[in-house]
């Protein structure tokens, strides 16, 4: 089973490519329950997690006015809180609540999400807990138009400041569910249920013409490993975490060494980038940092594509010393 | 400087030097016209052209920001900016005079930030204007990730359309040369339908 399940992970992970709206965190482990609403009943211990991630790339262009090049920097941003709480442990059950907040900001697009997260954790046996959840997430998404330029067969080179900024709200809700066995650990997550897509204005010459509709991301799938070195207190943690969207996967592979008081990683983002994962772990806070460097052509272009990643978690009532399978 | 390098094109400054007989009827111009500025881009090839009389010319001489051109050549620039051409001529005399034009040049591609491929006729293709004096061009799309997803020699007719892949922003590594001359653009196109 275990090993059929690793199997399958893999091969799916190297079938991945294609694009997608967002940048997702290399340290995605950390704000599972983002995607996974049934991580919050998995938690040993009530947490508040806060993570920022920057990306830089350094965008050319040029000039509408002079028709001179000049470069700028752009930065696509994601700033994450999320507070994770076990309500309730009784006859093998856990109750979990959470909440989240998310903003994603790429020029001219912009995303906030808020949701809330309810998860429902049941332990089978000693070595086996199952757990499913909800969520309910508003997504306020906005298009600025000031910064857009086009340029159409006939006319010059013109900024589309007519189309103003564009808004839209909507609800998604989630479902997700996990397995966890001693060594392992499965999580699948089905996005949007209602399949409610986001919507973006269809853009004919310089005018917004009515609206289209835009698949966000649909599923999530997560697989954890972890086993212990011998006589020592550190534990591997391997993990594999992949993003399916409409016609596109993302996926990330990662592998942790750590103990009660710190930890590092390298994690592979297929086809395009390393990350480097360092932590340090005391009294219930968590500081964790990674910095990825770009494997793409893109990398020749001086620090385009380096992202740096920040988290800082907080367990409320600690009740485990041990690394939990979670990475 | 540049300014001053101005000035003295738009007046059609004539130097005048001291072995110039003030009974003969110089003429020197550097460009079609008295208030000369030529405006080109990046790479393309500009033709100085002078004129001289009024005595027998020994030599005829083209000096942009302090680089010697042949009179009547071919001169390709390869940064934008304000250049200044001075046209020196020296007669059989000893007479020396010189007059200059301002060459202004810009950035030879006009690329866009955002296309819109919904079949209206209008930006439904990553088009990029100049890119024709360049056939060599080649174009690279990454998704927001970093993973390529197109890579093709950069033809107008056949410009990426985004077929197949969401709204939202890209980047691309644009690498065109000429003669000799190559550059690499990086830049970010967004998706719209």
């Amino acid at each position: 089973m275990k090993k059929a399940l690793i199997f399958i992970v893999t091969l799916i992970h190297f079938f991945s490519g294609k694009a997608q709206l967002d940048i997702p965190f290399n340290q995605v482990a950390n704000m599972l329950e983002f995607y996974n609403p049934a991580l919050v009943a998995e938690k040993e211990h009530s947490q508040i997690l806060i993570g920022y991630k920057s990306l830089v790339a350094q965008n050319s262009a040029v000039d509408v006015n002079s028709n001179y090049i000049f470069y700028e920097k752009v930065s696509p941003r994601i700033g994450y809180l999320s507070g994770s709480f076990i309500l309730k442990e009784k006859n093998n059950k856990t109750h979990g609540l959470g909440a989240y907040i998310r903003q994603y900001t790429y020029r001219p697009f912009s995303k906030l999400s808020a949701g809330i997260n309810y998860g429902l954790g049941i332990q089978l046996n000693e070595k086996t807990k199952i757990g499913m959840g909800v969520s309910l997430k508003l997504i306020s998404s906005s298009i600025n138009f000031d910064y857009v330029r086009f340029i159409d067969d006939f006319s010059e080179p013109l900024r589309a400041t007519n189309l103003g900024t564009h808004r839209s709200t909507w609800l998604e809700p989630n479902i997700g569910v996990y397995l966890n066995k001693k060594r392992y650990e499965l999580g699948v997550s089905l996005l949007n249920i209602l399949q409610k897509n986001s919507s973006l204005p269809i853009v004919s010459g310089f005018e917004a013409a009515g609206n289209t509709s835009y698949n966000p991301d649909r599923l999530h799938l997560y697989f954890n490993y972890s086993f212990d070195i011998d006589s020592s207190d550190f534990k591997i943690i391997t993990g594999t975490q992949l993003i399916l969207y409409p016609s596109n996967v993302s996926s990330i592979l990662t592998v942790n060494v750590e103990n009660k008081y710190a930890g590092l990683g390298i994690a592979y983002r297929h086809l395009s980038g390393i990350s480097f994962l360092a932590s340090i772990k005391a009294k219930g806070l968590k500081f964790s940092y990674s910095y990825e460097v770009i494997t793409t052509d893109l990398k020749s272009f001086g620090n385009y594509g380096l992202s740096q990643e920040l988290f800082i978690s907080y367990s409320l009532n600690k009740k485990k010393t041990t690394p939990s399978t979670s990475l | 400087m540049k300014y001053l390098f101005l000035v003295l094109a738009l007046f059609n400054f004539y130097i005048i030097q001291a072995q110039c007989d003030p009974n003969k009827n110089y003429n020197v111009e550097a460009g079609d016209s008295i208030f000369s500025v030529v405006e080109s881009r990046v790479g393309i090839d500009i033709e100085l052209n002078g004129i001289a009389s009024g005595s027998a010319v020994i030599y005829e001489e083209w000096f942009v920001d302090g680089f010697k051109y042949l009179n009547n050549s071919k001169l390709t620039l390869y940064r934008e900016g304000s250049y200044t051409a001075v046209f020196t001529v020296m007669f059989e005399d000893g007479c020396e005079l010189k007059d200059s034009i301002l060459i202004k040049i810009s950035y030879p591609l006009d690329i866009p930030n955002a296309f819109s491929p919904n079949g209206d006729g209008t930006n439904d293709r990553f088009i990029i204007r100049g890119l024709s004096d360049f056939p060599n061009a080649v174009l690279s799309i990454y998704d927001v990730t970093g993973v390529k997803i197109y890579d093709k020699k950069y033809k107008d007719e056949n410009a990426w359309d985004g077929e197949g892949f969401a709204p939202g922003n890209y980047t691309y590594i644009l690498k065109f040369n000429k003669s000799g001359w190559s550059e690499s653009l990086v830049g970010t196109i967004t998706l719209f339908r």
